[in-house]
Parts: C-alpha cells; sequence; structure tokens
C-alpha cells in the first residue's frame, strides 16, 4: 500500500466511521425511547396517549397478568378543577390502558391527607378509577401498610409502606404539579409521601433526605406528571381558583428526578432551591441535568 | 273511625320501631355521614327542640316541637313509643324480655305525680342556672345519644374492622375514649335493668320530655278508654301494660298520663273493650288528674325544686369556673353559652370527619365532663375538616348554631400561634412547612427564618379559623404550632377576599426547556 492509498483509506474510512456514529445517534434520538417525553397543548387523555406511546407504548411497562399500582395525588378534599388532586380524566385513562396492556388487577390509591373517604370522593378520582374498572383502596388505616428497613436509606431508614406498593409488578406515579409551602414544589418524587405511613416523621427527619429516600422503597416504573391544571401558589392546598393555571402540560419518564427537573421549569422554579431534587441528583438516583437528557417535545 | 285493625296497627308499630333503631344508631354511628338531610331527623326530638327553642329563640327548632306537643294534647303521647328512641329501646328491651320470661306479668301500680313534677322543674331550672350537665343524662334523646355513640358505634366498628377494603375507624384508646364507654356501658345496663323489673318507670319519673307530655296527654282530645260494659275483667290489658298504667281491679280505668299509646292492651283484650274515643263528645271527666291534696303537694314540690334547681346551678357554675383554654366546635359561640346549652348527646362526635370532636374529660372542668371538645393534638389528635360541618349542620339542641359550610369555613374557633422555641427550622435549619402545608385557609406563610433554606410560619391573623390543621400536622412534640381558644367565636377574613389583589403568575405558553 502507497501513501497515497493509506491517506485515502484512512481519509474514508474516518468519514464513514463518524456518519456510521451520527446516524446511529440520530436513530437514538427518533427511534429509541426518549429519557422524558415533555407535552403540551391537548387535553390530559390525548397527551397521555402521545406520551405513552412515545415511551414505548402502555405493553413496556405493564406485562400480561401483572399487578398495577397507580398512586395519583388525592390528598386533599378539592374538586378537580382547583388543582390539588390529580386530574381524574388521566388517572382513567391511564387504568383504562393498563387493562389493555393485560393488567390483572389496578390498584388506585393515596394516604391522604384530610378525611380520606372525603378526597377519593370529592376528586373525582374514586368515580373515575372505579368507572375504568380499577380497585380503588382505602389507606386510612395503618394496618395495610408494611414496615420495611433500608440501609442504603440516609435519613428514612425504615418506614411502613403501603403493602400493595411492595407487592405489585409495575407502579406508576401520577401527580400533579403544584407549588407547595414547605417543599418548594410537589411534583413526583414528593408525590411519593403518600405511599408511606410515616409522613410525619419524613416532616421530622427533614425531607431535603427523606423524600429522595422514598426511591429505595419502591421507584416508580413510569411517572406521568399532571400539569394540565398548575397550581402556581398557595400550594399544596390551594382553594382559590386564581392560583390554577390551565398550562396544559404533561410530562412522563422512568426518572422521577428528570421528571422533577423539567417540572421545576414548567413552573418556572430555580432548581436550586428544590432542595430534594438536588439532594436526589447528588445521590444518583437520577439526572437532573436536561440538557444529558433525551427529551421528545410534542406540541399538540 | 277504624283506618287499620289493631294487628295491622302493631305489625306497623314494630316495623317503625325497628327501623327507627337502626337509623339512630346508624346516625350516631357515624354511618351515614354524606347526608346530613338525614340528620334534620335528631331536630324532630322534643326536647332537643325545646332546647334550640330556649337557646336560639325563632332560630331554633320550632316545628317539630310543636307538631309533637299538638300530637300529644290531641290524643296523647304517641310520640313516646313510636318516635323517641329511648322509649323505643326500652320497648324493645320488654320485647325480648318478655318472649325470655313468658310468665312474667306487670300489674298496675300508682303514678309519681309530685315526684315528677318537682324533678322537671329541678332539670330546667338547673338548666337555666347554667348547668346542662345533669339534663344531658336524663332527657331521652341524648341519653340515648350516649349509648348508642359509645356502646352500639363501638360494636358496629369492631364488626366492621372484621371487613377488608374499608375505611376502619380505630379503636379509641384515650382515656376520654373509655370514660365514655363505661359511662354508656352503664346507662344500658341500667336501662335494661330498670325496664326488666319495673317497665318503663324511667319514662314516667324522671323524663322531662315525658311529664311535659303527662302534663298534655291529661286533657286530650282522645283518649284511650275501657269501656265498663264490655270489660270482663281479665286483666290481660293490665299484665301487657309496659307503663303499669291500667288498674282492672279497682275502676277499669287507663292512666292516660302515663299511657305511652302502644295499644298493646287493645291488642291483647279478649272483648274489644279498649278504644280510642272523642273526650268531648263521650263526656269524659279529667279522671287522671290528680286530687286537690296531690295537686297542692306537686305545687309545693314544684316550687321548692325550681328554687332549690336554680340556686344550684348557679352554685355549682361557681365550683367549675371557666376555664377558657379549651377550643370549642364550631357555632359554639362562647364556652358560658355552650356549657349552659350542650346536652353531651354525641351525635357532632360521631359525625366529626377529622376525628377531632372528642369528649372532655377536665377541659371544661366537671361542668362540661363528656361534652364534645376540639383536639388537635395528644393520645388521639383529629384536624377539622376545612369541607366538613357535620356538626354544626347535625346539632338539634342549637349549642351549636347551625351553619352552611360557607359559613363555617369563616367562623373562628381559635388562633394559631408559633412558638419558634419548637420549630424545626428555627431551631434546626431543618426545611418542614407541614403546617402550612395543610394549612386550608392560607393563613400560614412560608418566611426566612434564622436558618438560609429553612423557612418558618407566620400566621396572619385575619385568615386564621382556628381549624387546627397546622397543631395536627407539625411533627414535634410538643407542637411549635398550637391553635389557643377565643373568648368568643367569630368571623375570620375569607381567602378569596384577602389575596384578591395577588399577582398570580402565568404558565408558560409553550414547553420552555
Amino acid at each position: 500500500m502507497n501513501r497515497r492509498d493509506f491517506l485515502k483509506s484512512s481519509i474514508l474510512s474516518a468519514l464513514a466511521v463518524s456518519t456510521i456514529g451520527r446516524t446511529a445517534e440520530a436513530a437514538v434520538q427518533t427511534a429509541g425511547t426518549p429519557d422524558l417525553v415533555a407535552l403540551h397543548g391537548g387535553n390530559a387523555e390525548a397527551m397521555w396517549q402521545a406520551g405513552i406511546k412515545a415511551m414505548g407504548g402502555m405493553e413496556k411497562f405493564v406485562k400480561k397478568g401483572a399487578k398495577v399500582v397507580i398512586k395519583p395525588n388525592i390528598a386533599w378534599t378539592q374538586p378537580p378543577e382547583y388543582a390539588a388532586n390529580t386530574n381524574p380524566e388521566l388517572v382513567a385513562a391511564i387504568v383504562r390502558d393498563a387493562f389493555k396492556a393485560g393488567a390483572k388487577a389496578v390498584i388506585v390509591f393515596d394516604h391522604s391527607c384530610d378525611n380520606g373517604p372525603d378526597c377519593y370522593r370529592v376528586s373525582g378520582i374514586a368515580a373515575a378509577a372505579t368507572g375504568a374498572g380499577a380497585e380503588v383502596l382505602h389507606a386510612t388505616d395503618r394496618s395495610t401498610y408494611r414496615k420495611v428497613e433500608k440501609k442504603e436509606a440516609q435519613a428514612l431508614t425504615s418506614a411502613e409502606v403501603f403493602s400493595a406498593v411492595l407487592e405489585c409488578d409495575t407502579f406508576i406515579n401520577v401527580p400533579i404539579l403544584k407549588h407547595h409551602g414547605g417543599a418548594k414544589m410537589s411534583g413526583a418524587m414528593k408525590n411519593l409521601m403518600g405511599m408511606v405511613w410515616d409522613r410525619r416523621t419524613m416532616h421530622r427527619k427533614n425531607l431535603r433526605y427523606t423524600i429522595p429516600d422514598l426511591l429505595y422503597y419502591r421507584k416508580p416504573d413510569l411517572n406521568v406528571i399532571d400539569a394540565y391544571r398548575m397550581m402556581m401558589q398557595h400550594g399544596p392546598r390551594g382553594g382559590n381558583l386564581r392560583d390554577v393555571a390551565t398550562g396544559k402540560f404533561m410530562l412522563l419518564s422512568t426518572d422521577p428526578v428528570a421528571a422533577d427537573a423539567a417540572a421545576a421549569r414548567l413552573l418556572e422554579f430555580d432548581e436550586k432551591s428544590i432542595l430534594y431534587l438536588q439532594e436526589a441528583a447528588a445521590r444518583d438516583l437520577g439526572i437532573k441535568d436536561l440538557t444529558k437528557l433525551n427529551i421528545k417535545r410534542i406540541e399538540m | 273511625m277504624k283506618i287499620f285493625s289493631l294487628k295491622t296497627l302493631r305489625v306497623l308499630r314494630w316495623c317503625i320501631i325497628i327501623l327507627l333503631l337502626i337509623f339512630f344508631t346508624a346516625l350516631f354511628s357515624g354511618f351515614i355521614q354524606h347526608d346530613q338531610k338525614l340528620y334534620q331527623a335528631a331536630d324532630c326530638q322534643f326536647m332537643p327542640g325545646v332546647l334550640s327553642v330556649a337557646a336560639l329563640g325563632f332560630a331554633g327548632a320550632f316545628g317539630a316541637m310543636v307538631l309533637i306537643a299538638a300530637i300529644t294534647a290531641f290524643c296523647g303521647r304517641v310520640y313516646c313509643s313510636w318516635c323517641c328512641p329511648l322509649g323505643l329501646l326500652q320497648e324493645v328491651i320488654e320485647r325480648l324480655d318478655r318472649r325470655i320470661f313468658r310468665k312474667k306479668v306487670r300489674t298496675f301500680r300508682k303514678g309519681h305525680n309530685v315526684f315528677r313534677a318537682a324533678f322537671l322543674v329541678l332539670l330546667l331550672t338547673m338548666l337555666f342556672g347554667g348547668i346542662a350537665l345533669p339534663l344531658g343524662y336524663i332527657e331521652p334523646y341524648s341519653l340515648f345519644g350516649k349509648i348508642s355513640s359509645g356502646i352500639f358505634k363501638q360494636l358496629l366498628s369492631w364488626l366492621n374492622n372484621a371487613s377488608v377494603n374499608l375505611p376502619q375507624s380505630a379503636i379509641e384508646e384515650s382515656a376520654a375514649w373509655h370514660m365514655a364507654l363505661a359511662i354508656s356501658g352503664g346507662a344500658l345496663l341500667g336501662l335494661i335493668a330498670l325496664t326488666i323489673w319495673k317497665g318503663r318507670l324511667f319514662c314516667n319519673t324522671v323524663c322531662p320530655s315525658g311529664t311535659i307530655f303527662a302534663a298534655l296527654a291529661a286533657r286530650s282530645g282522645r283518649r284511650l278508654v275501657i269501656d265498663q260494659d264490655k270489660c270482663v275483667k281479665c286483666r290481660k290489658c293490665e299484665k301487657a301494660c309496659n307503663a303499669n298504667c291500667i288498674n282492672i281491679t279497682d275502676k277499669q280505668s287507663i292512666d292516660f298520663t302515663r299511657c305511652f299509646m302502644c295499644m298493646e292492651c287493645a291488642a291483647v283484650c279478649p272483648v274489644k273493650a279498649i278504644n280510642l274515643v272523642s273526650r268531648r263528645k263521650n263526656n269524659l271527666a279529667d279522671a287522671d288528674l290528680p286530687d286537690a291534696p296531690e295537686r297542692r303537694n306537686m305545687l309545693i314540690a314544684a316550687g321548692a325544686a325550681g328554687i332549690a334547681g336554680w340556686a344550684a346551678g348557679k352554685m355549682l357554675q361557681k365550683t367549675s369556673p371557666l376555664k377558657k383554654q379549651a377550643i370549642l366546635p364550631p357555632g359554639a359561640g362562647s364556652e358560658e353559652e355552650f356549657l349552659s346549652r350542650c346536652t353531651g348527646c354525641g351525635l357532632c362526635i360521631a359525625n366529626c370527619r377529622g376525628n377531632c370532636l372528642q369528649p372532655a374529660t377536665t377541659e371544661y372542668g366537671w361542668r362540661g365532663f363528656m361534652l364534645p371538645v376540639m383536639k388537635f393534638s395528644g393520645t388521639h389528635p383529629g384536624k377539622c375538616e376545612y369541607e366538613c360541618n357535620n356538626c354544626s349542620a347535625n346539632c338539634p339542641t342549637g349549642a351549636l348554631r347551625k351553619m352552611s359550610l360557607k359559613e363555617k369555613k369563616l367562623c373562628r374557633i381559635g388562633m394559631a400561634k408559633f412558638f419558634s422555641g419548637n420549630c424545626l427550622a428555627y431551631v434546626d435549619g431543618e426545611p418542614c412547612g407541614a403546617c402550612a402545608e395543610h394549612c386550608p385557609t392560607g393563613a400560614l406563610k412560608m418566611v426566612p427564618g434564622p436558618h438560609k433554606m429553612a423557612t418558618i410560619p407566620q400566621v396572619t391573623a385575619e385568615l386564621c379559623i382556628g381549624c387546627g390543621n397546622c397543631q395536627y400536622a407539625c411533627p414535634v412534640t410538643p407542637q411549635a404550632i398550637v391553635v389557643q381558644a377565643v373568648t368568643r367565636q367569630n368571623k375570620a377574613v375569607s381567602p378569596e377576599v384577602y389575596y384578591q389583589k395577588e399577582t398570580v403568575k402565568k404558565a408558560p405558553s409553550s414547553i420552555p426547556f
């Protein structure tokens, strides 16, 4: 091989390698599963349909015969338009798709802050979920929780977790996006507080550390942040329609940290002010840097 | 005028008794909390109606009280064996007892007119003297409430706990609940013993409603009478009478002031000698009225009891001065008003959605023993649910003014106070915010504290209604935020009005990342 041929071939091969690399990268962008799907402009059900399709379809998360637990935010005795609880239409749509994907049982629950049965009723979630075929479980009795210990946790080293969460095959976290007086923002990770009994202990041991600790007990298989209606201030309880903005957003991700980081941008919060988000990222529980994520954006 | 045969009437009465007893037990067990309309049934009781009119004047539950009095004046004490929950309970006890000891028979006993008149006056004057407590243990509706919300509720909740998947109420474990259980158990056992021993003696001696009804029934337009020509003196009616008010041996008469119109006598009469007849048409004299010397004794006894009751009320009040520390349920007004009106039936406690209404032990002093009090911390903490007005909407005695949910949401029952020395965020710099998170009116604002990143709560007095959600949520003991009593309940500013001018951030118009 002479020098000219060598140069020729090396340039060609370099070109080839770089092109192949680039096409491969492009393929991931379009064909591969995104880390985060952000949707805007549709109604709750339409955005969910498009979002889950972009995430690779419900079948990817719910296997045939699976036991599915859906954890919306049903914390307060407030009707849907006040944006204190997850949109009931979204919960119903997820339940239906879970059954369509072959789920054996779908359970919907939350450890409410107000009187549990009242929250279930007034939020419209009990009726919507039951209507779609789910079983709505009350979480007001301590005996329905099971004590679990986690050595890796830093503050919440033991917790009483709702039994159904521990026993399920697929755990879907469906929070509503809100301003939060104590934790700054309520999104994916904050919503998980409703899967344990020990809410007071979590507050006592510093939410900055206890909220990320929840991910050791059961990391959700899918996080769907409902931001169709957003509580911009006076959260998490609200009660004033002035505080509610109709943003028409939805975020889907398997990574609760990524979902929360994106959610903070929707509320225009400085992510540094959300301490539990910083903490979770520092512990490598997820990625908060949106530039490192493969994001699929869908305008509807 | 025969609409029903006596047998049909008897079947009808037992159907009503059983349905009403189930209904009242459900009311006092908190099983039908969602439908406040059903609770208006508690307003249809006589003594609560009297009390509510005494407390609230024309705003009280006038209608039912007047109707019951009118019915009694027309055809006797129908209320006592068709509608009064304690009366129905005694009817059931008597029935079961007769099933078990069939041979037991009742015989005529003389009435205790002097005692009952004096006792009624004693209770009422004590009430007006400011002590409602004794009335609460004698008055049939409240007594039934105590029995039902103590024993029956507990039984039902144990049964309920056996089933999964339903919201299970925890077995109450505090001292106050044990006391309430003991009192209602004692009252039920006492009532069973008395009924087995002497029939419905309770209703014809101590019951204040019964005594008022007796006075009305003595001159009622229609009355049960034994036809002396037909009567064969078999004494079947006398033996069947729970009130011991039929006298066959001496004069074949019924003491209509003590008769509950249960119609058992007419049903057992082999010759149909007992009938409801018009007093005027049949020219009946006021035969049941006590004679002159007895009337004089009644008057003297009642007068003496009146003075004694009033004086006792005033004196006893001094032994239990107002503490002004306890949080009163919404609609109570002031502690003085509440303690002189509430009979402690327990309807509000049983139907509290936030489990904060609990029987008081020492919170009010002995004068308010077992009356409802709001507890936001302690062994069995609860909180006043913002979207609930069951207590004030259901209270039949006027101790709690009836308020719509909208009114109740602005009713200030206390005022939150921040104790920074107990607060995690203030002392240790650990962000918490549980109090502000649970505050339903936006009265708690998180503001910068001594530590960076750990905001602390600040109370906006205009908005605070004292609902206790903050105290309940506070994770430390003793709590860093505590609701303190107000001298008189008043009106808070509505959050809608208060935050009217605040600017609200808009949501982004497209995906911002």
